[in-house]
């Protein structure tokens, strides 16, 4: 077919314009800096912004950064980037490395250079002191009391989110954070029965959330490993001998000691090799009709908590739309300025803003609903703003002898409201309402972020732990045209049947 | 009736209206009786229209009452007292609009039926039956399911009117109700007013049209410069007017 054949010749260009980028080594030594993707974000110990300084970096990520450049003779800079799009932004060409606490993983083997490994870590499982329910990992095998399922929270993309997916299937639910404190905050608050995160965090951060504490020993021993681009052989050749000095001569011991993560497991590390064979890893690679066959259904799942999380929220933004338009339009002054600063507040700040507030600040004052029903709530609150706005726009455009007509009638002002002006704003707002709509299937990718598993989210759980980009991005694509298409159609339909049709014999 | 002329339904005293500075009513007084006709005449920019839509409080004014219906209404009565005041002015008391303001989203028939069923309570099989007897009597019989965008101006009105006569109203007010109308469909919505007006129905017709007027009404009062300069039986004030201002605006009108 031929547009299959303009399909090949398009994913060959970018294969070797990925082939074809020049010896990244070269490039590094040229410029002089070295430059390592890594997130700051609930990043330690890994890599987090300096408390007495918050512009730079610290961390025993930045520390081996800096050693690793220093071995190559050049500087560290350190790159932003969203943890589990690091990958992505590795193959971008805007990062030379990622250095950020990686596993070593099959499908991440068979997609980019790695090096030896430079830290062996474990799964740490936090749980509150005060669980009785969760004191070992035995307990993991039997539902939770009351038959339900262990609530447990993972970084995105995680070894411990596979880990868990893997050997708790039946027993554990996985929620995914985007941060490392996210999860451990929710376990502090009862949210979440616990949180398994690498050794490293579960360390760091075992002074501020005191009320945690590590349930049995460590598991799933794993290793970091420095990521680069397929073909960067030298790059990797070079770091893997950096680090072998770094190993040898105990500087990497002492970076380790100041964070209190030199443990016996890292007596693993002199030994180890580079090469999967060596480290045990199967690279595997999936792609083309393959991921599709595998990932495709938790595409289409994910696809419909899309749907319910639109569709619940969507008639609730304009309900409650609907009460603060006629609020700020006919009510007493109080109850007109409230409406107004409703209305301001929620169009002046994010939804993402508004979505942390509803799912992190709440449960700090005692309010606490579950993920899915924050984002409810969210997307509710802050479409309503924009629906109040358009409903006033609606009423403001009937012309004031329609009122007037209705009071002359006897009709009370909430009577011509209800027989006589909504029916005809109805007709206005059904375009912008439903336009709305549409948007909001597909704001609601936002609430990924309050660890709600919707399309966007499972998309890029799936592509990052795949790689394979181009298929699941069309599959995810066609899923909201699926979704919007028939809301469009859905739109002229109902605009149509609300306009008033000529009756009677045509004349 | 034999009482006609001596109850008043409308006492108007010493009405001010004011925009600002701008003055729009002076000292206006009148009074309409019942089964009174009530012509009001005169230039562009007179107050006629504020006038009239003060009598059933769509307008406010500044000075002076109006006992309408049996409500005194006075400037300074506080908001929900008014509210409920000319909620029962209001049921007694319709209106006809220059134009027309049918509720298009409904058909004639529910335009005429919403008011009856959803303010007085008719139950709704009277209200339709009520309805369609206005209808055909405004001569749209074979129109009652037209939604009003498939009507002409001229059939517009005749709903309109029907719609005003459906809460049986004691007094019926008219606000320039042909102004908008071509020639034709004028002279069929003068028929049916003059109709109306025979059946003793009282009557405030604020108009640009002689026509009309001399066709209904039985008084006439000329607006100019926001006060009645002259007022008296139609036939007097046609034929042999007092004022100045009078005949200036009648000499204008006929030359149209």
């Amino acid at each position: 077919m031929r547009n299959s054949r303009w399909l090949s010749v398009f994913v060959v260009c970018a294969l070797s314009a990925t082939l074809a980028r020049g010896d990244t080594l070269a490039d590094i030594q040229a410029r002089g800096t070295l430059i390592w993707g890594a997130d700051a974000e609930g990043g330690g110990p890994y890599v987090y912004p300096d408390p007495e300084q918050p512009r730079s970096m610290i961390g025993f990520e930045a520390e081996l950064a800096d050693a690793l450049a220093g071995e190559l003779g050049v500087r560290a800079e350190f790159f932003q980037g969203p943890w589990h799009n690091l990958p992505a932004v590795l193959a971008t060409g805007q990062i030379d490395i990622v250095l950020n606490g990686y596993e070593l993983t099959p499908s991440r083997a068979a997609r980019m250079e790695h090096t030896r490994p430079y830290y062996v870590y474990e799964l740490a499982l936090l749980a509150r002191r005060d669980n009785d329910a969760l004191t070992a990992w035995d307990d993991l095998d039997q539902p939770a009391p009351g038959d339900r399922k262990f609530k447990i929270g993972v970084l995105q993309a995680s070894a411990a989110q596979f880990y868990l997916e893997e050997r708790f299937a039946d027993t554990v639910e996985v929620v995914v954070y985007e941060g490392t404190t996210d999860s451990m905050r929710e376990v502090e608050t009862g949210k979440l029965d616990a949180t398994l995160t690498d050794q490293p965090a579960a360390v760091f951060y075992r002074d501020r959330f005191a009320a945690l504490h590590q349930v049995g020993r460590p598991v799933a021993r794993g290793y970091y490993v420095i990521l680069m681009r397929q073909g960067d052989e030298t790059l990797r050749d070079a770091l893997n001998e950096a680090i072998d000095r770094l190993l040898a001569d105990g500087k990497l011991e002492a970076i380790y000691q100041r964070y209190g993560l030199w443990n016996e497991a890292q007596l693993e590390l002199v030994n180890l090799g580079a090469t999967d064979e060596e480290l045990g890893i199967r690279a595997e690679k999936l792609g083309g009709w393959a991921v599709i066959r595998s990932r495709g259904g938790l595409l289409v799942e994910a696809a419909g908590v899309t749907i319910v999380l639109a569709c619940l929220s969507m008639p609730l933004a304009m309900l409650l739309g609907l009460g603060v338009a006629l609020a700020r339009m006919f009510g007493p002054w109080p109850l007109r300025w409230l409406a107004i600063g409703y209305i301001e507040l929620l169009r002046g700040t994010p939804l993402l803003l508004q979505l942390y507030t509803v799912f992190f600040l709440l449960p700090e004052v005692g309010i606490r609903i579950p993920a899915f029903y924050a984002a409810v709530a969210g997307l509710a609150i802050n479409y309503s703003a924009y629906e109040a706005e358009i409903y006033r726009a609606g009423l403001q455009a009937v012309p004031r002898g329609q009122m007037e007509a209705a009071l002359a009638l006897g009709m009370s002002h909430a009577l011509a409201l209800r027989r006589v002006i909504i029916p005809q704003a109805v007709r206005i707002v059904v375009p912008p309402v439903t336009n709305d709509f549409i948007n909001m299937f597909k704001d609601t990718s936002i609430c990924s972020v309050i660890t709600v598993m919707e399309l966007t989210k499972q998309y890029t759980v799936q592509q990052n732990n795949t790689g394979a980009t181009l298929e699941l991005a069309a599959l995810t694509a066609l899923l909201y045209l699926a979704m919007s298409i028939p809301l469009a159609r859905l739109a002229s339909y109902l605009e149509k049947r609300l306009t008033p049709k000529p009756r009677g014999p045509a004349a | 009736m034999s009482d006609a002329g001596a109850t008043p339904v409308i006492q108007v005293r010493a009405l001010e209206k004011r925009f600002g500075e701008h003055v729009i009513l002076d000292d206006v007084s009148l009074d309409v009786s019942r089964g009174e006709v009530c012509g009001i005449l005169g230039p562009s920019g007179g107050g006629k229209t504020t006038f009239l839509r003060c009598l059933n409080g769509l307008e406010n004014f500044q000075a002076g009452e109006i006992l309408v219906a049996g409500e005194t209404l006075r400037p300074g009565t506080p908001a929900g007292e008014r509210e409920r005041q000319l909620l029962r002015v209001r049921r007694r008391v319709g209106m006809v609009f220059q134009q027309f303001n049918l509720f298009p989203h409904r058909s004639a028939l529910d335009n005429v039926i919403e008011a009856p069923v959803h303010v007085l309570g008719t139950p709704r099989a009277a209200a339709i039956e009520q309805a369609e007897a206005l209808l055909a009597r405004v001569g749209l019989a074979d129109k009652f399911d037209h939604m009003p965008d498939m009507l002409s101006g001229g059939q517009q009105q005749r709903v309109a009117i029907a719609r005003a006569l459906a809460m049986q109203p004691e007094v019926l007010l008219f606000d320039e109700p042909t102004s908008a109308l071509d020639p034709r469909m004028a002279a069929e919505v003068e028929a049916v007013i003059a109709e109306v007006a025979a059946t003793g129905q009282t009557m405030v017709v604020v108009t640009h049209s002689l026509r009309l007027a001399r066709r209904t009404a039985g008084t006439l009062h000329i607006f100019d410069a926001s006060r009645i300069v002259e007022s008296g039986p139609t036939e007097q004030v046609f034929d042999s007017p007092r004022t100045e201002s009078t005949r200036r605006f009648l000499d204008e009108a006929y030359q149209k």
